[in-house]
């Protein structure tokens, strides 16, 4: 018996190695800042991709069509700049990266395009950027939202709550809220809304009181804030001091942290946040892989993922799922399964994907994620009373 | 002195033979970084003309910079112009933004002209973003034609961008040089070291400072057409005064003002540290200040100033070597 033991034991543990041996590298690349002023968005995303790849290496690799494959995960720099971006995707293409995560800026997205574009053997899963046109449905898929589901969250917003007039605030280096500013504007005066004024910031600033002082005087029910949680702050903070009553509705990305650096707590109280559900609304709202990421976050890197790392999660599964459907890590033969992927398809995702014609989880290369508003209580977002998430995927 | 003009040939020719040698074995990622070193080369020795001969700190260049970027943009896009034509009146629309420019700046000096600048920089950046209908504003230019092919190189567009930003390197250079050694040149020289005794002189001060801003007004313009045909994409965040406005400063700084060569060492120096410290980006901010702390408190001149004293020390010590040798004899 204790023969047959060490024999099963040996035996084992030659399998093991055997796997371990045979199998391949694959390295999929990213494009985030994981130095500069956008790190705090962009090194989360870093880290939850690295996690996965981590954990399926774990398991024993990703079996596609019956080959083991080691993932890896190569970090391209862009640190939010155009020129960087393009100079890190380059290095990642020299090193043989055939699949792309990101990139998370919208400054960097339109200037890798042109490239991404020209490449057949080169796959993009954006997970960041919300630029207009930049996605082709070819070689580049998105799984964050586009600007229109931002600027819907917001109309939705309005009309819900029976806004008869809004302000509108811009920043105006956010590529994705300026490029569609004009059509949301068109879609608020549709829905019966009147816009009584538009003005714009720059990231950066850090006195608002002259736009503020110009639209308080159209006396708005609503003003809306668009672009980073930073500015977002400092001029909730000023409109509140200018004498403005009525109700603040931003849109945009707003990890609680950032929000009070710039602003008290209270301050913030009633201020409405209305963009596609991240990270810790998924949480919140009890969603299991949410939960999961979460914990495994914690667990690895003490402390709680931010809003972005949904979205990278989701790209990881669902660009290997697509290899594994495949039967292949050809970025051609990916790129035809994810066309046909349905979003039941995808294990462990945490965004609950609002799914097109036939179940399927892109149309033109865009998901559908789902948006809603939160409004800050305490000291973080809340989700409004009998707020309930219709689940799309598996959990 | 003698040593100057020494680097003044050897540099350049370091520059085509490393060239010469690299481009047919380095790789795309290589060739990208190489040609956005030459396009800040052609964009640091212009600009040194300016800095470098009149003293005069601009921060509007990255402005200029721009305007040739966009005026090859939209005339290659919606004009459908070729390349070449979109080139040169890139350059010329710059230099002529360039030289108005100069007409208002240069009523003042010293530190009011570069904050003069600086104000320019930022309403120039201003309006590449509010210029939608022109510039594309903030989303900018997408799909920009690429450059022509020169023959032999239609299947290696990244090598083809490279030789071309070389032989546009070595037209702004060469020009540099021509300029340097004209009486415009001279005066220039005269200008920077006391104006005062310059018009005492008689020589025509406005005239050089205006001819230097727009000749490297001509050159920042041609520098941003090639940006733009190569990346096939430009957004108004590169032309910011603090992205290429304020790093020209700190390629000729960095490099050796007044020197031409210099500032190519320069521009080599710092656009190649980040990708150099690519594996360890955190430290990549922390090393690119000790670089300037350690230029501005240990080498003001540079690393022409550099090169120039340890060559003058090297020549001094030859010298005494040989006397010895002799005396021994």
């Amino acid at each position: 018996m204790k023969m047959m033991k060490t024999l099963l034991t040996a035996a084992t543990f030659l399998s093991a190695s055997a796997v371990g041996s045979f199998a391949e590298n694959l390295t999929l690349g990213e494009l985030h800042p994981v130095t500069g002023p956008a790190s705090f968005y962009g090194l989360v995303m870093s880290q939850t991709l690295k996690l996965r790849a981590e954990q399926t290496n774990e398991k024993g690799g990703l079996d596609v069509g019956g080959t083991k494959y080691t993932l890896s995960i190569a970090t391209g720099d862009d640190q939010a700049q155009a020129t960087k971006g393009v100079a890190a995707l380059r290095k990642l293409m020299t090193d043989d990266v055939h699949f792309i995560f990101g990139p998370l800026a919208s400054a960097v997205a339109p200037a890798v395009k042109p490239i991404i574009d020209k490449q057949t053997d080169l796959l993009q899963i954006i997970d960041g950027s919300i630029a207009d046109g930049v996605v082709n449905g070819k070689n580049s898929f998105r799984v964050q939202a586009s600007a229109d589901t931002y600027n819907n969250a917001v109309l939705n917003y309005l009309t819900e709550n029976k806004v008869k007039s809004v302000a509108v605030m811009t920043d105006r280096s956010h590529q994705g809220f300026v490029m569609s500013e004009k059509r949301m504007g068109e879609s608020i005066e549709k829905a019966g809304v009147k816009v009584t004024g538009l003005e714009h910031f720059q990231i950066g600033d850090t006195d608002f009181s002259a736009q503020l002082t110009n639209l308080r005087a159209s006396m708005p029910d609503a003003l809306v804030l668009r672009g980073y949680p930073g500015e977002g702050a400092l001029i909730t903070k000023q409109a509140e001091a200018l004498g403005f009553k009525g109700q603040i509705v931003w849109e945009m990305g707003a990890p609680p942290s950032t929000v009070m650096k710039n602003i008290p707590s209270a301050q913030m109280d009633g201020v409405t946040n209305c963009i596609p559900r991240m990270m810790a609304d998924y949480v919140r709202l009890n969603v299991p892989n949410a939960l999961k990421l979460q914990e495994e976050f914690k667990k690895k890197y003490g402390e709680d993922p931010g809003e972005n790392a949904s979205f990278s999660n989701d790209a990881f599964w669902i660009l290997t799922t697509a290899m594994q459907k495949a039967g292949s890590i050809k970025a051609p033969d990916v790129a035809k399964a994810l066309t046909e992927m349905k979003v039941t398809d995808v294990p462990n995702l945490i965004i609950q994907y609002q799914p097109y014609e036939n179940g399927l989880l892109f149309k033109d290369g865009q998901a559908n994620p789902p948006s809603a508003c939160q409004v800050w209580k305490g000291e973080s977002w809340q989700n409004p009373p009998g707020d309930k998430i219709e689940m799309t995927t598996k959990n | 002195m003698k040593q100057e003009i020494t680097f003044r040939w050897v540099i350049p020719a370091i520059v085509v033979l490393l060239a010469v040698i690299g481009i047919p074995f380095a790789n795309d990622y290589l060739l990208y970084v190489a040609t956005i070193i030459v396009l800040m080369s052609i964009l640091a020795v212009s600009y040194d003309v300016l800095l470098g001969l009149t003293g005069y700190l601009s921060l509007a260049h990255g402005f200029l910079y721009g305007v040739g970027a966009y005026t090859t943009a939209y005339l290659t896009t919606n004009s459908g112009w070729g390349y070449w034509p979109a080139l040169v009146a890139s350059a010329v629309i710059s230099g002529v933004m360039g030289t108005v420019i100069a007409l208002v700046a240069f009523r003042t000096r010293g530190i009011y002209f570069a904050v003069l600048t600086l104000g320019i920089g930022l309403v120039g950046y201003q309006l590449f973003l509010v210029l939608e209908p022109i510039t594309g504003g903030v989303g900018g230019f997408i799909g920009i034609p690429g450059l022509p092919s020169l023959p032999g190189f239609a299947d290696a567009p990244q090598r083809n961008n490279l030789v071309i930003a070389l032989l546009v390197l070595a037209v702004a250079y060469g020009a540099s040089m021509l300029f340097l050694r004209s009486s415009i040149g001279a005066a220039c020289l005269a200008v920077r070291e006391d104006v005062v005794l310059a018009q005492s002189l008689g020589i025509r001060i406005g005239m050089a400072r205006l001819c230097a801003f727009s000749f490297s007004a001509v050159f920042a313009g041609a520098a941003g057409s090639l940006f733009a045909a190569i990346s096939n994409f430009v957004g108004p965040d590169d032309f910011s005064v603090m992205a290429t406005g304020f790093q020209t400063v700190v390629y000729v700084v960095v490099g050796g003002m007044g020197t031409l060569w210099g500032p190519v060492l320069g521009a080599v120096l710092i656009v190649a540290l980040p990708e150099i410290l690519r594996g360890a980006s955190t430290y990549a901010v922390f090393i690119y200040g000790l670089i300037l702390l350690f230029f501005i408190l240990f080498a003001p001149k540079g690393i022409a100033g550099f090169l120039l004293a340890a060559a003058k020390r090297m020549s001094r010590s030859g010298r005494v070597v040989i006397s010895k040798e002799a005396e021994a004899r």
